[in-house]
This record gives C-alpha cells, structure tokens and sequence, in this order.
C-alpha cells in the first residue's frame, strides 16, 4: 500500500492547480488544527487563550474553525504571543509538505512555550560562561545540561546524534 | 500515522460513490477535500469541533464533515457535506456520499444516505473499502 506521502506526491505532480489549492488549503485548516491541539494540551478555554493573546473570544473562534479562511498573519502571531511560541511562516518544498502530512497527529504539532523550552532545553554558553551572551550569538556554543527535564520529541535528532549533554558547536 | 480510519461505502461491486463524486470535482475541491479529511483524521476527538457535525431528527446517525470554500469565478462559498456514519469504538468513519449544501436542502438528498446506512448496517449490502487519499 503507497504511503501518504507517495499518494500525494502523486496527485501534486499531476497538476499545478492541486498543488496551489492543497497548499492554501493546509494553510487554512493547519492553523486551526495547531491551535486548537495546545489549547487541547495546556486545558485552555479560547476564553483564556483571547485573554493570553489580547484578542477577543470571537477572533479566537474563528481562528480555530477551518472553514473560516481569513485569518491574517497578525491575528496569527498575536496567538503565537498569547501561546509564548514562535510562528516561523516559511516557504517549504513540497516534499517537507507531503512529510508534514505523513507524520501529522495532535502530538506532532505540540511545541513548549519559550519558558518550558528555556527550563528544558537549548541555554546559550560562551567561553566567559553560560549567564553572559557574546555580542556576535552565531559565536556562542549551544549547550543542553544534563539532568533536567528530558528534550521534547523534536529534538529527537540531537539525541539520536548522541551527543546530549554536550557541547554542539 | 492517522488517528482515525477513513473508509469509503461501494453499494455495489465496482461502484465507490465518493470516489466518484471526487474524479468529478476540480482541482480545487479535490485538494480541499484531501487537506480537510487528513487533519480531521488527525484530530484524536470529534466532538465539538467546527468542520463535523452530527446530522440530527430523522438524518440522526448520520454525520457531515462541513468544507466550505470559495471557488474561483464564485461569489459566494460552496458548502461540500461529505456524509458518513462515525464509529467511535472501531476509530473510524464510513463516507457514504458527498453532498453539497444549498440553504437548507442537501444535495443529494440525507435519505440517498439514510437508505446506504441501512443496507450497511441492517442489510449487509455493499462494502467498505479504506480510502485512498
């Protein structure tokens, strides 16, 4: 049986204006679909999350129904602060689209907010110390401590690189 | 990687409705079709979210899955209600056909898929296959 990313690599490569509606598409209902799966995780209502992200109960609603379709990119980072994530808005071959769909599930969109991920995971360390920051950040090692809490799965490939608790450079 | 199952109803040999109705759909229901079915098979729980909706009266048992979109040259959205029978304890859903929404009329009519429901459930009529994405 052909994978889901075989099946609809197979339909992307069949027409062009597939593809153009299957990314609009995804654009729409995957936002949905994230939001609603962090409230699910962190028990919120879209009552607090309006309250977190300064938007109203009604913004949020339509934020998390698929079918509404005009969300702009402001509302989008005004949750991504009430939520304290990133929102990295990126063009993307269609593979790295096929592939998001072949591993998609509730679980796989979580993300940690800035201060789970900062209690968990990537600090910065510089030759004077892990408190101080070098002024030029791509010189600085990134560094995990061992003993804490475990890394989410996204950081699976550092961990299967073997080299947790060390310095990457 | 699915949490639920999609599985499609063939009344008869050879003769898979939905599959039908989506060879005759363009590109842009077809791809709105696919993305939608993928990230609500995705969702862990169903109820209480917008793009499903149990059917209710003498359509109960029946549920839709609501795709609305704009199309080009098209003023107004498009209702598209894909109609299925949601089995929650075998973690699936059957699409028996796919309707489109205009006002309050179904087209096809609820009672083409009330009938399907019954020769599925009552009558053993037809099949389910999984649905090829």
């Amino acid at each position: 049986m052909n994978t889901i990313f075989e099946r609809l690599w197979k339909k992307f490569a069949a027409s062009k204006r597939y593809r153009e509606q299957f990314v609009a598409a995804q654009a729409k209902r995957a936002i949905a679909f994230q939001i609603r799966a962090l409230m699910k995780k962190k028990g919120w209502s879209q009552e607090k999350l309006a309250a977190q992200s300064k938007l109203t109960q009604g913004v949020i609603s339509r934020a998390a129904d698929p079918n509404y379709g005009n969300l702009t990119i402001n509302t989008i980072v005004k949750i991504a602060g009430g939520l304290d994530v990133a929102y990295l808005g990126i063009f993307v071959p269609f593979s790295e689209l096929a592939r998001w769909f072949s591993t998609l599930s509730e679980e796989s969109v979580q993300v940690l907010s800035f201060e789970e991920e900062d209690m968990a995971a990537p600090c910065v360390e510089t030759a004077e110390g892990p408190d101080s920051l070098p002024e030029d950040l791509s010189k600085a090692h990134f560094w995990r401590p061992q003993g804490r809490v475990p890394l989410p799965s996204s950081y699976g490939a550092l961990d299967q690189a073997g080299i947790q608790g060390q310095i990457l450079q | 990687m699915l949490f639920w199952r999609v599985m499609d109803y063939w009344p008869e040999p050879g003769v898979n409705l939905i599959g039908d109705w989506y060879d005759l759909q363009e590109d842009d229901v077809r791809a709105e079709f696919d993305v939608a079915l993928l990230i609500l098979s995705s969702n862990e729980d169903w109820i209480k979210i917008p793009e499903f909706n149990p059917l209710r009266g003498k359509n109960a048992g029946l549920y839709e899955i609501l795709i609305d979109i704009r199309l080009p040259r098209e003023k107004k959205k498009r209702h598209f209600r894909p109609i299925g029978i949601w089995r929650p304890d075998s973690r699936d859903f059957i699409l028996l056909l796919a309707c489109e929404k205009r006002g309050k009329n179904y087209d096809p009519p609820l009672d083409k898929a009330l009938e399907y429901k019954a020769d599925w459930e009552q009558h053993e009529k037809g099949e389910i296959r999984e649905h090829n994405f």
